[in-house]
């Protein structure tokens, strides 16, 4: 019953955008531009996303966020190295005193390590 | 009733009671003065934080968070023109002139301190002396009502929340369809778990959460701000702490949007933004000098920033004694209530009248925190707001990553947010809102139950719900807002078309 309502709302949705669009034809801006970079810069996080899921049930946690992290700031356009350096090291090191040393948790470990 | 009121003082005042508030308020301060993290995502991410603690910390956690975030949005509206959170956008009116065009920063920001603190502890004065009566009230409720006020709560959302009905309906249909999986607590049938083990205990909220709220906010943020770097806050503040002709001249502003933000926050499907729009405009309205409006009026920035710390209380008082959320912040509130087990409703004041005070108590002196932060610290505060996106965005990223693992100890979790948060990226960009979707998911196993139970006890006679007038009203209101926004601009039209004959 949730499902079909859901496909009644998108019918309902899509005859209005289409009659709307009529209207006023090309004169909006789309939603979303997929030409911007910033859209671009967000597929490319999308990519690393999996990547952070693939490293990390191999070799863990610490290792995987260490790479997320600088891969996320270069894909953001950062290049200095030691901006970079120091913002991986401080995340990790500050994720790792709330979660494990403070609340006790035990972070994901990998295959490997 | 004393008794109950001394226990909830006890368990708030406490070293790590007072301890648990004063971090919630600094955590939320820091969310609300950075443009981009809102108070929804700061409570979202902060929540297994606060699940990881003691029960009662947890809850006094959340509500420092709450207020905090709030008022740290007024921040950034005086220092850089831009709203930290969306319930500070009216804030920037007149913030930003008082402070940049009669460089008087420290002025406009004591200005929303003080508002802030006074609409807080208002609002938390309204729920103290409200909810007990509601409760009472509340307590004919049968399952019939609670099905019909779920139904209202969702329903309400989905119609104001998003600018399109039918994507907030959708959105609502979404929710509602999430909370369907796993195991049937009725008949234990299997539903959509695909047999999977990970499905069969259903979808657990938090991941959904973070990844809706949190993580979808953080690409977007990246999406938007790149290649244009947010400005610095250049200005240097004169003083912190309030004068007395401010505070004078502001009183009436205080007052009103106090009262105005309590009734706003107490609607389901109304939030802050909203109540500080209509403080704004109220402040704006009764003024003596209403052409000093947008040129640095004091009591344009007292009116919005009362009027939405008083939307904190307001919208605790549904929350507490009818179990219905608000709006997105209160229900995370709602869902980290239940996870702490706290389950807020009638019954809650009747039988654990200790936790309603707590949180009570605990709202008070979030705010009296508030306050102390606001005057202590606020040149770190605003020294914070520079913080670049580069380093917050992978900030938040690892947060959602580790929050969302260390509820549950499943990576599968950290997996189902990296998806969530992609869809939300996209719903988002697309002008969903995601409010519905989380009312749906946190309300639709509530909603479900009570259906069945209703049904139960009617032998199967679904007219139950409109003979019993409490339900039945609900349940029309409920309807009327989801048709409203469709016939409304009809009727106008209609009603014009004729005028325009009559005269013409």
């Amino acid at each position: 019953m949730l499902c079909s309502g859901l496909i009644l709302c998108s019918v309902i949705l899509l005859i209005q955008t289409l009659l709307e669009s009529r209207k006023a034809a090309g004169k909006e801006e789309p939603l979303i531009d997929f030409h911007s970079p910033g859209v671009h810069c967000v597929f490319l996080i999308f990519a690393i996303m999996i990547a952070y899921a693939v490293i990390m049930s191999l070799f863990g946690f610490i290792v995987a966020t260490l790479l997320f992290v600088v891969a996320v700031m270069l894909a953001m356009g950062e290049r200095r190295p030691v901006w970079i350096g120091l913002t991986t090291v401080g995340i990790t090191v500050f994720i790792y005193t709330v979660f494990t040393v403070i609340m006790g948790v035990v972070l994901p470990q990998g295959r490997f390590f | 009733m004393l008794t109950a009121f001394s226990a909830g003082f006890a368990s708030v005042f406490t070293p790590m009671g007072l301890l648990a508030i004063l971090g919630g308020v600094l955590c939320g301060i820091f969310v609300g003065v950075m443009p981009g993290l809102s108070s929804v995502m700061g409570m979202s991410i902060m929540l297994p934080v606060a699940l990881a603690m003691d029960g009662n910390m947890g809850v006094l956690m959340m509500l420092g968070i709450f207020c905090g975030a709030i008022y740290g949005g007024s921040i950034t509206a005086i220092m850089i023109n831009t709203p930290g959170t969306a319930n500070s956008a009216a804030t920037c009116l007149d913030g930003y002139p008082m402070g940049h065009k009669y460089h008087q920063p420290g002025r406009a920001i004591s200005i929303s301190t003080t508002a802030s603190t006074f609409g807080g502890l208002f609002s938390a004065l309204m729920l103290l002396w409200t909810s007990p009566i509601l409760s009472n009230f509340a307590l004919k409720f049968s399952a019939q009502e609670s099905f019909a006020l779920a139904l209202f709560g969702i329903s309400i959302v989905a119609s104001i929340s998003s600018e399109n009905v039918l994507k907030g309906i959708m959105g609502a249909l979404i929710g509602l369809l999430l909370a369907t999986v796993g195991v049937d607590t009725t008949t234990g049938a299997y539903r959509y778990t695909f047999d999977t083990v990970y499905l069969t205990g259903g979808i657990s909220n938090i991941p959904v959460l973070i990844g809706l709220f949190a993580f979808s906010q953080g690409l977007i943020n990246i999406a938007d701000s790149y290649g244009n770097p947010r400005g610095k806050v250049t200005q240097k503040l004169e003083r912190i702490l309030p004068t007395k002709e401010d505070m004078i001249y502001c009183l009436p502003t205080f007052i009103r949007s106090s009262i105005i933000g309590t009734i706003i926050g107490a609607i389901p499907g109304t939030g802050g933004d909203i109540a500080s729009w209509v403080g704004y405009n109220e402040a704006k309205r009764w003024s003596k000098h209403p052409e000093k409006f947008g040129d640095g009026a004091p009591d344009g920035i007292a009116g919005p920033e009362a009027a939405n710390n008083a939307v904190s209380g307001g919208a605790l008082i549904p929350l507490l004694s009818l179990s219905i959320p608000g709006d997105a912040c209160t229900a995370i509130m709602l869902g980290a209530l239940m996870m702490l087990g706290i389950t807020p409703g009638p019954l809650l004041m009747s039988e654990s009248p200790d936790k309603v005070y707590m949180i009570v108590i605990g709202l008070f002196f979030a705010n009296i925190f508030m306050a102390i932060c606001g005057f202590g610290g606020l040149k770190l505060f605003t020294k914070i707001a520079s913080v670049p996106e580069v380093i917050l965005n992978p900030l938040i990223f690892v947060f959602c990553f580790v929050g969302t693992f260390a509820v549950n100890h499943t990576v599968q979790d950290i997996y189902l947010m990296i998806v969530c948060g992609i869809l939300g990226f996209f719903l988002i960009k697309m002008k969903f809102s995601i409010p519905p979707i989380i009312l749906g998911m946190i309300l639709g196993g509530i909603l479900e139950r009570n259906f069945r139970r209703s049904l139960v006890l009617s032998g199967g006679d679904w007219t139950t719900f409109f003979t019993r007038p409490i339900s039945c009203t609900f349940i029309i209101i409920a309807i009327l807002s989801l048709i409203y926004p469709f016939v409304f601009p009809k009727i106008k039209a209609y009603l014009a078309a004729r005028r325009e004959e009559k005269n013409g």
